[in-house]
């Protein structure tokens, strides 16, 4: 089975991966607000290819680097289930390993099928699992 | 909220009906509600013997009528007062005070009416770089102070006339009537007339006014200005002494006049007197400023300050605030404060809107952030995959290795270029197709032409996203761990002041290991701040004026502090003056380099 300082690192990697990969749109956005903000009319050929093309990566990085995507579920899944083929329940699991995790990796884990109480999740009170990050 | 009728009160010579009187014609043409003339029980000298008579004859009485518990003042049940940010000292109300060989102007020590006397102490709002309006924050340091004061009151009175015919016509086409030159010399000397020089080259063009201008002839000759016809404006120095017949007449309203020199304003009254701000008043314009006593090269006015808040829509008694360097001290400000103008040409400034090439340097930062956040998810993910293989347990390698590859593969090189070439491509592009016609550099140039005719480095983030990585040559590319911090300058002190800055880097969010401690005090080498609209100067070895408050500092670091790419660290600053740390405001940023 997974050595606990394996899945803690997993579990740690894939939380702070996907929150910090959040500002990849973020500087996108930023991109953009300084396009608007620029004296250059809207109407210009570069400045409206140039929109075109940061809100054409903003939303593909939207389809790919948020909290529901598909290939993040799917890794949880694949990571969960293999837990659950030595525990009953995701929090048996947390409990007896002494591992907590971040409320983005909860909020996966449940999209995934996989809920985790609030006790293994670290800053719980400020966590709200029904709140996907996009 | 900007200055208004509201924040005004006129001041008069309590028992002096022909001081009321002039207070009476000030408050009608203002519309100004009883309580806001206010009296003060003083002599008619113009210049008091002392600071204590001073206090006893103007200052405490005001004070008392500003701020007191009898206070008409007072706007509703709970003690609030009416917020005054404009005291207009009127006719026969003393104009100054002796403090040894020294004349302190009643308008600049009433200016500072909330503190004690400190004579020749720096303003804090002296030219300050970022524009604003007056406000209840800067009343909290000092308040605009004028004085309408004459030989007699019909010309007193006159003062007012000529106000109310600006304020109704409000628009100024008079010339500028220049004068940089004179034959006073020293360091300070120079310094002066190329401030003014400075003011003609960059300012006064926006101003769209005609004008005349002395012309440099040698460092014993003053040049002077023979005379002024159609004038609105006159800033000149140093010839001390005037006559009425300089001022010829004009078709043109006659705004500001202004000669730097020793002693002009030594009095308004004596209708012999030749200083400039009683002639320049008498001859029809609205506003004067002047020294009673020798104030010192270093408290001239600054023409830059004065018509850059001008010529933003300030009133004539903002303008004049922000560019006297000193209160408690000589200077003396003359008029009807609340006059605003406007221009030949309605200046249309947006403070919000980011100049073209400035925007694409910003850009492409933000787009390296962007790529550098990829990269750092990449990283992420990568060392998922690897934990799986470095798994000794061979039930975890059979259920995990293949997801956490395609996980990886999900977020990869291969992935992060896909989604960014075409992005980048057409950030090349804008140059190119923006300056296609300029005559900056060649026609048709390219990025790269482009990034060295600016001085533009970029992160090689940005060209890794190419199949053509070479397309920006090495010399156009910031060295890979290099990273800058920047901060906005705070009024943290809340009076003058010289800043210094302490940032410390960390990579822990709380700061519990510290990788660096960088303090501008120790040393200024590789640090800036933004002396001019996004242009950087060195830290001087004093430190940074308050007058820069609201502009940046910026930190470069040194090869030895460079951090590895696509890691976050935190930032925290703290400006540091007179001994005193300030609070450390805290940020963060990923290594884009």
């Amino acid at each position: 089975m997974i050595s606990t300082e394996t899945y803690q690192t997993i579990a740690d990697d894939l939380a702070i991966g996907q929150d910090e990969g959040l500002l990849i749109k973020f500087y996108l956005v930023e991109m953009l607000n300084i396009l608007d903000a620029s004296e250059v009319s809207d109407t210009d050929r570069a400045k409206s290819n140039l929109k075109y093309e940061i809100t054409n990566v903003y939303n593909k990085a939207n389809i790919y680097h948020n909290d529901i995507n598909t290939d993040v579920i799917e890794f949880m899944a694949k990571l969960q289930s293999h837990v659950l083929n030595y525990y009953n329940t995701i929090d048996d699991f947390l409990q007896e390993k002494g591992i907590m995790v971040y409320c983005t990796f909860a909020r996966i884990s449940l999209a995934a099928g996989f809920p985790i109480s609030l006790d293994y999740i670290r800053d719980a009170e400020y966590c709200d699992l029904n709140v996907f990050g996009d | 909220m900007s200055i208004t009728t509201n924040n005004v009160v006129f001041v008069y010579r309590a028992g002096d009906s022909d001081s009321l009187e002039v207070a009476r014609y000030y408050q009608s043409l203002h519309d100004l509600d009883d309580r806001q003339l206010i009296s003060v029980p003083c002599s008619d000298t113009e210049i008091l013997d002392n600071e204590t008579e001073f206090n006893t004859q103007v200052l405490n009485p005001l004070d008392d009528a500003l701020y007191g518990s009898a206070s008409l003042l007072i706007n509703d049940e709970y003690g609030s007062f009416l917020n005054i940010w404009v005291i207009v000292l009127g006719y026969n109300v003393p104009g100054g005070f002796y403090d040894d060989f020294d004349i302190i102007s009643s308008t600049s020590r009433i200016s500072r009416i909330n503190y004690s006397y400190s004579k020749k102490v720096r303003n804090d709002l002296y030219d300050r770089k970022v524009f604003k309006r007056f406000d209840a924050e800067d009343a909290e340091k000092c308040l605009i102070v004028s004085r309408i004061d004459a030989p007699t009151v019909a010309e007193a009175k006159y003062i007012i006339d000529n106000s109310e015919k600006v304020i109704k016509q409000r628009f100024v086409n008079g010339k500028l009537f220049f004068d940089p030159y004179s034959d006073i010399s020293g360091n300070g000397a120079q310094e002066y007339t190329q401030l003014m020089l400075d003011f003609f080259e960059k300012v006064f063009p926006s101003l769209n006014l005609d004008y005349f201008s002395t012309v440099y002839l040698d460092p014993y000759i003053d040049s002077v200005l023979p005379y002024a016809l159609n004038d609105s404006f006159v800033w000149s120095w140093f010839s001390d002494r005037g006559s009425s017949d300089f001022f010829r007449d004009s078709v043109t309203s006659r705004i500001f006049h202004y000669n730097a020199d020793y002693d002009g304003a030594f009095t308004v009254r004596n209708s012999l007197w030749r200083g400039w701000p009683r002639l320049a008043l008498e001859a029809g314009y609205t506003n004067s400023a002047g020294a009673m006593s020798m104030p010192g090269i270093d408290a001239f006015l600054n023409p830059k300050s004065f018509f850059t808040n001008l010529y933003r829509g300030a009133t004539i008694g903002e303008a004049f605030l922000i560019s006297m360097p000193y209160f408690d001290w000589t200077i003396a400000f003359f008029g009807d404060p609340l006059i605003q103008i406007e221009f030949p040409v309605t200046l249309i400034v947006n403070d919000s809107e980011i100049e073209e090439n400035e925007g694409y340097k910003r850009m492409s930062e933000n787009l390296a952030r962007s790529l550098a956040y990829y990269r750092f998810k990449e990283i992420k993910f990568e060392a998922i995959r690897d934990s799986i293989i470095d798994s000794t347990d061979i039930d975890a390698s059979v259920d995990l290795l293949v997801p956490s590859s395609k996980l990886y593969l999900t977020c990869n090189e291969s992935k992060r270029n896909q989604l960014f070439e075409k992005l980048v491509q057409r950030f090349f592009e804008y140059p190119e197709i923006r300056f296609e016609f300029s005559d900056l550099f060649s026609f048709s140039p390219s990025v790269n032409d482009y990034l060295s005719e600016k001085g533009y480095k970029l992160s090689e983030l940005i060209p890794d996203s190419l199949k053509d990585q070479n397309i920006i040559s090495s010399s156009n590319k910031i060295p890979e761990d290099y990273w800058k911090f920047e901060s906005n300058i705070y009024d943290v002190a809340g009076f003058f002041s010289f800043y210094h800055f302490e940032l410390q880097v960390s990579d822990q969010e709380n700061f519990s290991s510290l990788l660096f401690t960088i303090n501008s005090r120790n040393s200024q080498s590789n640090w800036y701040y933004e002396i001019d609209n996004n242009i950087f100067e060195a830290i001087p070895s004093l430190g940074v004026p308050s007058s820069f408050v609201g502009r940046r500092v910026r930190y470069i670091s040194s090869v030895s502090e460079y951090l590895d790419r696509a890691t976050i660290h935190y930032y925290r600053i703290r400006q540091i003056s007179n001994g005193q740390e300030y609070n450390f405001r805290t940020s963060r940023d990923i290594i884009f380099s």
